[in-house]
């Protein structure tokens, strides 16, 4: 019997628990997971859980660089407004984190048992990828999945398979996301990567609403602060929250 | 401190497990890793304060607590504790009493190295898990 799993189980039990994911790393998974929770925390309290235990850039993202308190009830998170945080960067601070394949289990388990969410909604960023995070995951709880791509043909190549797991595995999309899509100039919308039809065409055979979301130079200003940021990008988040 | 919120999941599982089973609980046997740091004394007394308002009310916790033994992947040496007490006690300095081995010991290999090779590549067993339930 493992006490961990089975509480993790609990804290997360009855709650909307939304995970946002790519098999695809630099697609932009936390800057959306964040816009969500900081969208969705203006009608409610909202939590984040980043598992992303290499590179936890959630913290990064909204500039918290201390260590998590730690109670009778386990992990505190971060307060930034009504988005609460956590994160194994709260646990090691500014170092490195090196994990042999079985041992990722244990601390993914630790993390999701010990934090103290009491928030209703749960943003969980999840790091790219179809390793151990996605089957702790999934022992722990059903989430409805964002699912980030790039409109890249390599991109929505390899996030195809994680939608395929994902339906196999009965795991409810709720729709995929094509980040940096197009770029807004005064002579009119440029599509870095071409137009998205690859992704249209992918949420079409699978009965999946895909979203657009664009590229805002203006974003790279708010690292370290994005709870500030209140551009484009969130606005048309917020759209699809809606 | 968090030994409370492990006790916690230690009532509640075997709670679930016998309210399954229809079953009256004496005794869980809860086994740790040495290397979590977890007070046995605290994790009693949470779970004999916890299981008051459970229906393992008359249930007694017995920790057994494991001495590590890590196996490099690299080099297949053999190692313990005291071998690396040096990168342990490091941790405890830099964090304090909730450092990150108290909270998820699996993160050793972030912190300490195969005295022998110096790899961060070696094996732990850290997990907590309930051994046995006698009824």
């Amino acid at each position: 019997m493992n006490p961990l799993l089975e509480l993790a189980r609990e804290r997360l039990r009855g709650k909307r628990v939304i995970a946002v994911m790519s098999a695809k790393g630099g697609v932009g998974k936390s800057t959306v997971a964040s816009l969500i929770a900081l969208n969705l925390s203006e009608r409610q309290n909202t939590a984040i859980i980043d598992l992303d235990i290499y590179g936890n850039s959630t913290l990064k993202l909204f500039g918290i660089s201390k260590l998590h308190g730690v109670s009778k009830n386990g992990i505190e998170p971060f307060k930034v407004g009504n988005v609460s945080i956590f994160s194994i960067g709260g646990i090691v601070g500014d170092r490195y984190v090196v994990l042999t394949g079985s041992e990722e289990g244990n601390v993914l388990e630790s993390l999701l048992g010990l934090s103290n969410v009491n928030e209703e909604t749960v943003i969980i960023d999840m790091p790219p990828g179809m390793g151990e995070e996605l089957l702790t995951l999934k022992r722990v709880v059903n989430p409805e999945v964002f699912l980030v791509t790039l409109p890249s043909k390599l991109s929505v190549m390899t996030v195809k398979h994680m939608l395929d797991y994902l339906l196999d595995s009965k795991i409810e999309v709720k729709r995929i996301i094509a980040n940096m899509c197009y770029l807004k100039t005064p002579e009119g919308l440029i599509y870095p990567f071409g137009k998205p039809d690859i992704v249209e065409d992918l949420g079409k055979k699978h009965g999946i609403r895909v979203e657009h979301l664009p590229v805002d130079p203006e974003l790279e200003n708010f690292a370290g602060r994005i709870q500030e940021y209140s551009g484009v990008l969130k606005e048309e988040v917020r759209k699809f929250l809606s | 401190m968090h030994e409370w919120a492990i006790a916690m999941s230690i009532v509640g599982s075997v709670e679930k497990w016998s309210l399954e089973r229809n079953l009256k609980v004496k005794k869980v046997y809860l086994s740790i890793p040495s290397l979590s740091m977890l007070e046995v004394e605290i994790l009693l007394e949470a779970f004999n304060t916890i299981k008051k308002e459970s229906k393992i009310s008359g249930a007694e916790l017995e920790v057994i607590v494991r001495e590590q033994n890590f196996k490099c992947r690299s080099c297949g040496n053999v190692f313990t504790m005291k071998d690396i007490k040096e990168e342990l006690e490091s941790v405890i300095k830099d964090y304090g009493e909730e450092n990150p081995l108290h909270i998820a010991p699996s993160l050793i290999t972030a912190f300490a190295k195969c005295p022998k090779c110096g790899s961060n590549d070696f094996e732990v067993d850290s997990s907590i898990r309930v051994e046995g339930i006698e009824v």
